[in-house]
C-alpha cells in the first residue's frame, strides 16, 4: 500500500508539469457578449454545458475543436481540469440518456476564430498567438496565479 | 457436466462493432471537411465486451430481473455486454428527435428500446421530452449500462439491482436548467409507466412474470457546482402488479382456503369466539392474495465529486415497497478513484439491508379443526414463506478495479468483486438456482468499453 501511495504522489507532481510547458491557448468570446472576462470554473461550466445562458438571458453558444487537436488537449487538461478520458466519459453520460450533446465542434482554431467572430453569444479557445481585435479574450490562463 | 459458456452472441457484438466503424470514420471525415454546417441527423453509439468468472455453482450473476440469462460459474459474457445504437435528428434549433437501441448478451442480443423521445426546447430553461426515455430513478440509473460512463465496471449490484430493472419510463418529462452565482440547477418532473419481466430462476423451467407499474411520476433536483454534483430524487409509483401462472395458482389456493375457513366459521354448533376468529383468519387468508403487488417509493441522494484528480462519488437510497412480501430496504455506496494519465484506480463499497421483517404468515396456521384444510393451509404456509425468502435482498460488495483509458473513445477496466449476503438463506443480488446457496461469489471482471 505505501507503494501505491508513493506511485500516486509522483504521478501527481509530474502530470500539471507537462501541461504548463506548453501555455498557449486563451478562452475567446464574440464581442457582443455581455461579460469580459470569465474564470476557469464559469468556462468549464460553459463548455460542459451546464451553464447554457449568458447574463443578459441570451444562449451562449460554445465552439469545440475536434478530438485529436492538441489545442484541445491543453484547453480541457488545463482549464477544465479533467483528463480527454474523462471528458467523453462525461459526453457519453450526457448524449445516451438525452440530457445533452457535447458543443458544436470545428476542424481547427482558425475556423473556432472565425465562428466565434460570427455568432452572438459564442465561446471557443485559440491559440494566444492568434487573438486579434474580431474577438474578446475572456480568459489568458497564463496571466492566472 | 457443466454447461459451456454462451459467447456465441459476443461474436455477433464484435462483427457488428468492425462493421460499424468504417461508416463512422467516413462521417467523421466528411463532417471535418464542412465545419460551418454540422450535420442535423447523428448516429451514434456503445457497447461492452465484457466476461466476468465466479465460482458460485448455486447462484448466476444478473444485471437486473429482466436478464433471460445469468452468468453461471465460470466465464461467462452475460452480465455486462451489450451494443447500443443511438440516432438523433436535430429537426429544428429548439425540437430534437432520439431513438435509442439496445441488445444484452444476456438476452440474447434481441433489441429493445431504450428511448424513443421527441423533445422541444421551451425558451432557453425549460425543455420537454415526450416518449420513451431513460429511467432517473437513483443517481447512475441511467447510465448503468453505458459501461464508458461508469468509472467503475457497472455501478454496484446490492445498491443497483432493484432500480436497474425500472430501466425506462413510457411518458413525458419536464427539464427546468437554471443558474444560481457558480452553481448550475437542474429540476426534472417525469411521469409514465413501465413492464418488465421477473424471472425466477430457481424453478425449472424458469418461471417468467409480467411486472407492470402504473402511475409512475417523480422528481429529480441536481445542483452542478465546478466539482461536485449533489442530486436527489423520489419516485412513486402508484401500482406495481406482478402476474404469472404461479400467482395465479397461489391465489387460487388461498381463494380456496378462505372459503374453506369461512365455511367453517358459518357453522353454528361452533363457538361464537372460534366462528369469530376463524371469519378473521379467512380475511387475513384473503390478504395475501397477490402477494408481490405494492407501492413502492424509490428514494435516493447521492453526489459525484471531480477534484484534483481524484474522483468520489456516494449513494444513499431508500426503497419503500409498500407490500409485506417485499418491505422496505436501505442501501448506500461510496466509491474513489484517482485518475493517473490514462488510468483509474477504483475502490468502493455497497450495501443493501432490509428494514422490515419478513412476511408475517400466521394467518395460514392450522385451525385444529380439520386435517384436510390444515394440510392446505400448511402448503399454502410454505409456499409463501419460501416466497418470502426470496425478497430478501440484503446484501454487501466490496470492489477493486482499474480503468485503462488506452485509446480514444475505448477504455478498458478490469475489476474484482466479493459480494455476499447475510447467509445461505438470503439470495441478494443473485439469481439463485436454490436454496440455501454459497451466499459469497468472488466475482471478477475484465470489460472493453467503447463509445463511436
Amino acid at each position: 500500500m505505501k507503494l501505491f501511495y508513493m506511485a500516486l504522489l509522483g504521478l501527481t507532481l509530474a502530470a500539471p508539469l507537462s501541461v504548463s510547458a506548453q501555455n498557449t491557448v486563451v478562452v475567446i468570446g464574440n464581442r457582443a457578449i455581455p461579460v469580459d472576462k470569465i474564470d476557469a470554473s464559469q468556462t468549464t461550466q460553459i463548455f460542459l454545458k451546464q451553464v447554457q445562458t449568458w447574463s443578459n438571458g441570451k444562449p451562449i453558444q460554445p465552439i469545440d475543436i475536434k478530438e485529436g487537436s492538441p489545442l484541445r488537449m491543453e484547453f480541457y487538461t488545463k482549464i477544465t481540469g479533467r483528463s480527454p478520458g474523462q471528458l467523453r466519459a462525461y459526453w457519453a453520460r450526457q448524449s445516451f440518456t438525452g440530457m445533452g450533446f457535447p458543443p458544436r465542434d470545428v476542424a481547427t482554431a482558425a475556423d473556432v476564430s472565425k465562428v466565434v467572430q460570427a455568432t452572438p453569444g459564442a465561446i471557443g479557445y485559440i491559440d494566444k498567438r492568434s487573438a486579434d481585435e474580431s474577438i474578446k479574450i475572456l480568459l489568458d490562463p497564463s496571466l492566472t496565479p | 457436466m457443466q454447461p459451456r459458456p454462451r459467447l456465441w452472441p459476443m461474436g455477433a457484438l464484435l462483427l457488428s462493432l468492425a462493421a460499424l466503424a468504417p461508416a463512422y470514420a467516413q462521417e467523421a471525415e466528411a463532417l471535418a471537411s464542412i465545419p460551418s454546417t454540422p450535420s442535423p441527423i447523428k448516429l451514434s453509439g456503445f457497447a461492452t465486451l465484457g466476461l466476468t468468472h465466479h465460482n458460485n455453482d448455486d447462484v448466476g450473476m444478473v444485471f437486473s430481473f429482466d436478464q433471460k440469462s445469468p452468468a453461471k460459474r465460470g466465464l461467462s459474457g452475460n452480465l455486462d455486454s451489450v451494443l447500443g445504437l443511438q440516432l438523433h435528428w436535430q429537426a429544428t434549433e429548439s425540437t430534437s428527435a432520439v431513438v435509442q437501441a439496445v441488445g444484452r448478451v444476456g438476452e440474447n442480443m434481441a433489441p429493445k428500446l431504450r428511448m424513443g423521445y421527441v423533445r422541444q426546447q421551451f425558451g432557453q430553461d425549460v425543455a420537454v421530452r415526450v416518449g420513451r426515455y431513460r429511467s432517473p430513478l437513483y443517481f447512475d440509473s441511467d447510465v448503468t449500462e453505458i459501461g464508458y460512463a461508469n468509472m467503475t465496471v457497472r455501478p454496484p449490484l446490492p445498491v443497483y439491482w432493484i432500480a436497474n430493472s425500472v430501466m425506462t419510463i413510457d411518458g413525458a418529462d419536464v427539464q427546468w436548467r437554471h443558474q444560481l452565482g457558480n452553481a448550475a440547477l437542474l429540476l426534472q418532473g417525469y411521469a409514465g409507466s413501465n413492464s418488465y419481466k421477473i424471472r425466477f430462476n430457481n424453478t425449472a423451467p424458469v418461471v417468467e412474470s409480467d411486472n407492470e407499474l402504473t402511475g409512475l411520476k417523480g422528481l429529480a433536483a441536481s445542483v452542478t457546482l465546478p466539482h461536485v454534483t449533489l442530486r436527489a430524487s423520489r419516485t412513486w409509483v402508484n401500482r406495481t402488479t406482478l402476474r404469472s401462472s404461479q400467482v395465479d395458482q397461489l391465489n387460487a389456493g388461498l381463494t380456496q382456503m378462505a372459503g374453506g375457513l369461512s365455511q367453517m366459521a358459518a357453522n353454528p354448533m361452533l363457538p361464537h369466539a372460534l366462528r369469530a376468529g376463524l371469519s378473521n383468519q379467512a380475511q387475513a387468508t384473503l390478504g395475501h392474495i397477490n402477494p408481490f403487488d405494492s407501492s413502492p417509493i424509490y428514494t435516493s441522494v447521492g453526489f459525484n465529486a471531480n477534484w484534483n484528480h481524484w474522483v468520489m462519488m456516494g449513494e444513499w437510497a431508500r426503497f419503500n415497497s409498500g407490500s409485506a412480501m417485499l418491505g422496505n430496504a436501505d442501501s448506500h455506496h461510496l466509491t474513489i478513484g484517482r485518475s493517473l494519465g490514462d488510468f483509474t484506480p477504483y475502490i468502493g463499497i455497497a450495501r443493501q439491508q432490509r428494514k422490515t421483517s419478513a412476511l408475517d404468515t400466521r394467518a395460514l396456521g392450522p385451525t385444529g379443526l380439520s386435517p384436510q384444510l390444515d394440510a392446505g393451509l400448511a402448503q399454502m404456509q410454505g409456499s409463501l414463506n419460501a416466497a418470502a425468502l426470496g425478497t430478501n435482498k440484503s446484501s454487501h460488495s466490496v470492489t477493486l478495479g482499474m480503468r485503462w483509458d488506452f485509446q480514444d473513445n475505448m477504455a478498458l477496466k478490469v475489476q474484482y468483486d466479493r459480494i455476499q449476503t447475510p447467509s445461505p438463506y438470503h439470495p441478494g443480488p443473485f439469481a439463485n438456482f436454490r436454496l440455501p446457496i454459497d451466499h459469497r461469489v468472488n466475482l471478477v471482471s475484465m470489460v472493453l468499453d467503447v463509445v463511436f
